[in-house]
């Protein structure tokens, strides 16, 4: 438990724009305290802002739109600064009564989005293409700027998306800023990283283009409302999906790509698309190479049943995943069952792959001088809901301290709320 | 507002914004402000290039006020966009709450209709539209309600504990209501078995392991101990033993719980009610091994554990009765690895499935096997039999695909299921129940721990939610949410919530059964259905369902939903505004095109659109209509997307026999953010 501060808690600042940030931003800003939010990104969202919808004849409880609403939600929310291209530097003790003085460096934006009206002139005139929309859903159609691109950071002279805007949004003149601030309590919900499954070679991704991630078809669902071939771009009639994909690996300690730990989200998300695959194609087969299928949602019973009914189910870790003709991909497997390798044809393969912790999250700890745990998530997760970073008034929020869900986020990043409130 | 906003009718001003003259391509904003102003009832047109500034706002809005404008159209983008700057100059020139009507000439308009004649002609017509509904505009009020800070927790376990403590130490009166006698609840029989929650979260088996269980085992055990410790000395919070919940009458800010404890009866009143009474009970064994001393569940083995003499060899079975999930994984679990490594026992044991998706679960798997457990996972459950100090069983073992037996001294059937709690059920209660009877409905917009009814919250088992840690962010969650209901003691509500007219009202209660947060309730004094303004969402479902048309929602009165549908309109979208209408807009700003004829009218929820507004529709000319709203069971007013379903369904029927195509009634389900699919519907 953190030990009891003298003075009362009034600002805090938030480090990560995803649902877990979001979500204390918005509930410290609505009781009252100042919220100083910083997102490493020119836009905040997260992960999860680029998933999509999984719903079927009804919803799955996939929980992304509530994520959706309640990223917006934060962006409307009162007594909430939000600081994008912005990070941490450093941290030391606070004067005046407060807890910590921080440092925050913030890069040029550029395009000042408190004015932008969400024309799109912009976008349109830029010969570069390096002004773009990035989650519309949160953001409508205020645009952000990639600075690598740009003609003037090539030493090239141009002004057109200046010009054309109509309400001077487009602010050349920005500097790089450090500001320091003094502020009661911090909240670190800097996320997590997707297992990124092109180092393990043997499941072909990257290589075989029809071997996919779940994040890949994540955006898939997110962009185009079903998930597709990506050698040709038609739906697939016969899928797979490898469960644990980087995830409870027995070879850990000698493959450190892997992690030794359940990621918690996949079975549920690999599941949920699957049966969006086949509502939306009901003839289409569906089969799952799992080591154990976790349980989740209120409903797991019989919706697991329900996918007993119309998916294959098998027990086992591909051996070896090759590309087959016209596009196909073949799994060999050993079939626990038989006790022999089998092969099977599949149009599409989805590789569930799982949460690492972010590989900046270790200098964030050091820098905060942070408890990390052995795997590297921020805190110590013992008895006690939140994970403990045994710093005072310091609390960790989200996949940044251990990989979960969207639902589990929201309540823990509620509850870090708590924490602060009952010393507010 | 003042009355004379009643009496004159005539004061429209109408609003035009052109985004910075971004709009003037595709929009001819002098016809339209020409034809505005020809309208009858308006008395002053301001066309405007920055709605959305501070100093634009305040001028536009200046200028048609000072033609004694007092009601107003805005026709811009949308609302959210522009609010900032809008809500202050409405104050400035004291336009009230409910006097203004918005419609989109942006994202609905300019950006997905390319030709510039056609897109005017529909901006033309949804102002036409507008202008009838601001006609019909009452100012609406704010009132402020009291409401008692007090809260009542049902339970008495760990969660509740905490739940109280947090909430004591915001400064809230609280009383712990339990259904046992003494505080501990359930998870207090089987504190040894959290395994899990070892601090280190090392998956290896180095020699120290045996401490690290004892020291896990110790750290909960303390959590316990000073949780109970602190509650019993905490001045602001109350504990009632033994107390069986009757019923739960009032509402948000105002509830009231009456109790019997033994013989008496109590009530205790509260502004909020947080549910954290679930438990977690075993399964009874099967029929054949009742009875039998070798056979034991989870919480018989804690008593058991500590004895002096202990079987050799255990068998544990999981996922028998149903599937089980983290939390009994976890008990098994530990109870495995313990009897394994410290009894020196040899213990099998038998599960579908191992389920480790909580932090630390999977460490406890490893060091489990380490320590000698054999997993045997299984398709077909295996048989057990049980005579004297003797369990047989007989499964297939799956990579020979053999029959094998196998005996062991003692079963432990670790099956254990949720138990919501006693007395939520009471009809009068209205609580919406979930899956296996917990107290939340399987909704994801109640997502950590809101119940139907507003003021009523659900903690830990409770909602289903078993895990340890998530159980106890569940209660600090809790707390946090009725500090910031109640924490003022007030609350103030604009008087927009649905309004029974007690001249009309026939106590049929159909609105009652209706309301899905419980907010309606029998004004028995003046023979009257009433609604309670702070637990009303405004999801206007109940005034869909009243036989005798006796409810009527200020924002969305029958109507302000005519004037909505317009004239001759073509393509009429019952867009709800948590879904339909931010796709649309969300196909506005990807600057996707679409037929002119489609007309958004922006409705709270599906369930808002009734047989009346659809038939008005048709009547007016419309070739079609469709009903757009958010995913079956995703409503964030839980039942409107199914009442939608099915009042299309049956309405369909009734056009067909009416000779009518019932094809041209649709109904389409879609996200916020499935821009896409919004245009398939329209598309069609
Ligand atoms: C393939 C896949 C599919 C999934 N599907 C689902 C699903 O269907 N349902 C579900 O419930 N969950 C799902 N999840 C889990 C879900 O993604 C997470 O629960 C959720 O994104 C966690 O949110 P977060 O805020 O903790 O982290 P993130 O979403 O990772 O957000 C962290 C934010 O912090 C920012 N940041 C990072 N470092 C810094 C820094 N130093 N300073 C400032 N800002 C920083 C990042 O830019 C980012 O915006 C899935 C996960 C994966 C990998
Ligand atoms: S499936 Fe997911 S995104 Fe779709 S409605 Fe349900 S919870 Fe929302
Ligand atoms: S031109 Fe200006 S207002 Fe338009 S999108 Fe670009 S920055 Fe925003
Ligand atoms: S959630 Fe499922 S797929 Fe993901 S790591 Fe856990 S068991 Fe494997
Ligand atoms: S509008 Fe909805 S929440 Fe309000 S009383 Fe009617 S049914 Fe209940």
């Amino acid at each position: 438990m953190t030990t009891k501060s003298n003075k009362p808690i009034r600002c805090v600042l938030v480090l990560g724009g995803g649902i877990a940030g979001a979500t204390v931003a918005e509930r410290l800003g609505r009781a009252g305290l100042d919220v100083q939010w910083v997102e490493k990104e020119p836009v905040i969202g997260g992960q999860a802002a680029a998933m999509g919808c999984k719903a079927a004849d009804v919803c799955l409880r996939c929980h992304v739109c509530v994520a959706t609403d309640r990223l917006k939600a934060a962006l409307h929310a009162p007594r909430v600064r939000l600081n994008t291209r912005s990070k941490l530097v450093a941290l030391v003790p606070g004067n005046n009564g407060a807890a910590y003085r921080v440092t925050l460096r913030t890069e040029p934006n550029i395009i000042r989005r408190e004015r932008c009206i969400g024309c799109g002139l912009c976008v349109a005139v830029c010969p570069e293409h390096c002004i773009s929309v990035k989650y519309p859903a949160l953001h409508g159609g205020v645009p952000v700027l990639d600075l690598p691109l740009c003609r003037r950071t090539r030493d090239k002279a141009c002004d057109r998306c200046a010009k054309a805007c109509p309400v001077q949004a487009i602010d050349w003149k920005e500097p790089t800023q450090n500001r320091e601030l003094d502020v009661d309590a911090v909240v670190v919900a800097t996320g997590h990283e997707p297992f990124h499954p092109g180092p393990m070679g043997t499941f072909g991704y990257g290589v075989i283009p029809n071997v996919i991630s779940g994040l890949d078809a994540e955006h898939q669902l997110a962009g185009q409302h079903r998930i597709t071939r990506l050698s040709d771009g038609s739906a697939p009639r016969r899928v797979a999906f490898i469960q644990c994909v980087g995830s409870r690996s027995e070879h850990a300690h000698r493959r450190p790509e892997d992690t030794n730990y359940c990621s918690t989200v996949c079975c549920a998300y690999a599941l949920r698309m699957a049966r969006r695959i086949q509502h939306d194609a009901p003839d289409t087969s569906v089969t799952v190479f799992y080591m154990d299928i976790q349980n989740f949602g209120k409903d797991f019973e019989s919706f697991f049943a329900a996918c007993q009914k119309t998916m294959t189910f098998v027990r086992a870790r591909p051996v070896e995943i090759v590309a087959g003709s016209e596009g196909a991909v073949v799994i060999a497997y050993e079939d626990q069952e038989k006790g022999a390798v089998n092969k099977a044809e599949f149009d599409l393969v989805i590789l569930s792959i799982g949460i690492r912790p972010a590989p900046a999250a270790r200098a964030l700890a050091d820098c905060l001088r942070l408890a990390v745990d052995q795997e590297g998530f921020l805190g110590i997760k013992g008895t006690a809901g939140l994970p403990q970073t045994h710093c005072r008034n310091i609390f960790v929020a989200g996949t940044c301290g251990n990989p979960q869900d969207i639902a589990a986020t929201i309540g823990q990043a509620e509850a870090v709320c708590a924490e602060i409130l009952k010393q507010a | 507002m003042s009355p004379s906003v009643k009496k004159d009718k005539n004061g429209v001003g109408v609003i035009l914004c052109d985004c910075a003259g971004t709009l003037a391509k595709r929009l001819d904003f002098q016809a339209l402000a020409k034809a505005a102003a020809a309208r009858e009832g308006v008395a002053a047109v301001q066309v405007t290039s920055r709605l959305c500034n501070a100093k634009g706002c305040l001028q536009a809005v200046k200028a048609v006020a000072a033609k004694g404008c007092r009601r107003l159209v805005l026709a811009a983008c949308e609302r959210e966009i522009f609010d900032p700057a809008l809500n202050p100059a409405l104050k400035r020139v004291r336009i009230g709450d409910g006097l203004a009507t918005f419609l989109n000439i942006r994202e609905q308009c300019a950006w997905v209709h390319a030709d510039p004649a056609a897109a005017t002609r529909k901006a033309n017509a949804l102002i036409n539209a507008a202008v009838e509904r601001a006609v019909l505009l009452e100012p609406i009020a704010s009132k402020r309600e009291p409401m008692n800070r007090d809260v009542l927790i049902l339970g008495g376990d760990l969660v509740a504990m905490q739940t109280a403590l947090c909430l004591a130490r915001m400064g809230h009166k609280v009383t712990l209501a339990s259904r046992r006698p003494d505080l501990g609840g359930s998870a207090a029989r089987m504190i040894d078995f959290f395994g899990y929650l070892d601090d280190t979260g090392l998956s290896d088996s180095s020699d120290k392991s045996e401490n690290r269980d004892a020291e896990t085992a110790q750290a909960v055990r303390q959590v316990m101990a000073a949780t109970m410790e602190a509650v019993r000395h905490d001045p602001a919070i109350t504990f009632i033993g033994n107390a069986a919940l009757r019923s739960l009458s009032g509402d948000v800010g105002r509830f009231v719980a009456a109790f019997t404890t033994g013989e008496q009866a109590r009530n205790i009143t509260a502004g909020a009610v947080a549910l954290a009474c679930g438990e977690l009970e075993s399964f009874p064994f099967p029929e054949h091994l009742t009875g039998k001393s070798a056979v034991m569940n989870l919480a018989g083995l804690a008593e058991r554990l500590h004895a002096q003499s202990f079987p050799k060899s255990v068998a544990i079975f999981l996922d028998l009765a149903a599937e089980q999930g983290r939390i009994i994984n976890a008990l098994a679990l530990t109870a495995a690895e313990r009897l394994a490594r410290s009894r020196r026992c040899r213990v099998l044991l038998f599960a579908r499935h191992i389920r480790v998706a909580a932090w630390g679960l999977e460490a406890l798997y490893r060091r489990a096997r380490e320590a000698g457990v054999l997993i045997m996972r299984y398709k077909t459950k295996p048989k057990i039999n049980a005579a004297g100090n003797q369990v047989d069983i007989e499964y297939q073992d799956i990579q020979s695909g053999a029959v094998v037996t196998e005996s062991v001294e003692c079963a432990i059937m670790a099956d254990a299921r949720l138990c919501p709690g006693d007395g939520l059920s009471a009809p009068g209660n209205l609580i919406r129940r979930g899956p296996g009877g917990a107290a939340q409905a399987d909704n994801v917009w109640l997502t950590p721990v809101l119940a139907n009814r507003p003021g009523l919250f659900v903690v830990g088992l409770a909602r289903g939610n078993s895990e340890f840690r998530e159980a106890l962010n569940d209660a600090a969650a809790t707390a946090a949410a009725i500090q910031a209901l109640l924490a003022s003691g007030r609350v103030t509500m604009p008087q927009d919530a649905a309004t029974v007219d007690p001249d009309r009202c026939v106590l049929c209660l159909t609105c009652l059964r209706t309301c899905p947060h419980g907010a309606i309730r029998v004004d028995a004094a003046n023979k009257t259905a009433a609604v309670s303004a702070p637990a009303c969402r405004r999801c206007g479902l109940c005034t869909t369902m009243c036989p005798a048309v006796a409810i009527q929602m200020p924002r969305f009165t029958d109507e302000q939903m005519r004037a909505d549908i317009g004239v001759e309109p073509d393509m009429t979208v019952f867009a709800c505004e948590h879904s339909a209408w931010p796709a649309a807009t969300l196909a506005g700003v990807n600057r996707a095109e679409y037929s002119s004829a489609v007309r958004l009218i922006r409705v709270p929820c599906l369930g808002k659109v009734d047989a009346r507004q659809v038939l008005q529709a048709l009547e007016r000319g419309a070739k079609n209509v469709t009903l757009l709203g958010c995913h079956r069971e995703n409503c964030r007013y839980l039942v409107g997307a199914d009442h939608g379903a099915k009042r299309v369904a049956r309405l369909r029927a009734m056009l067909t026999k009416a000779g009518i195509d019932g094809a041209r009634l649709r109904i389409g389900h879609l996200t916020e953010f499935e821009s896409g699919r919004f245009l398939q519907f329209v598309k069609e």
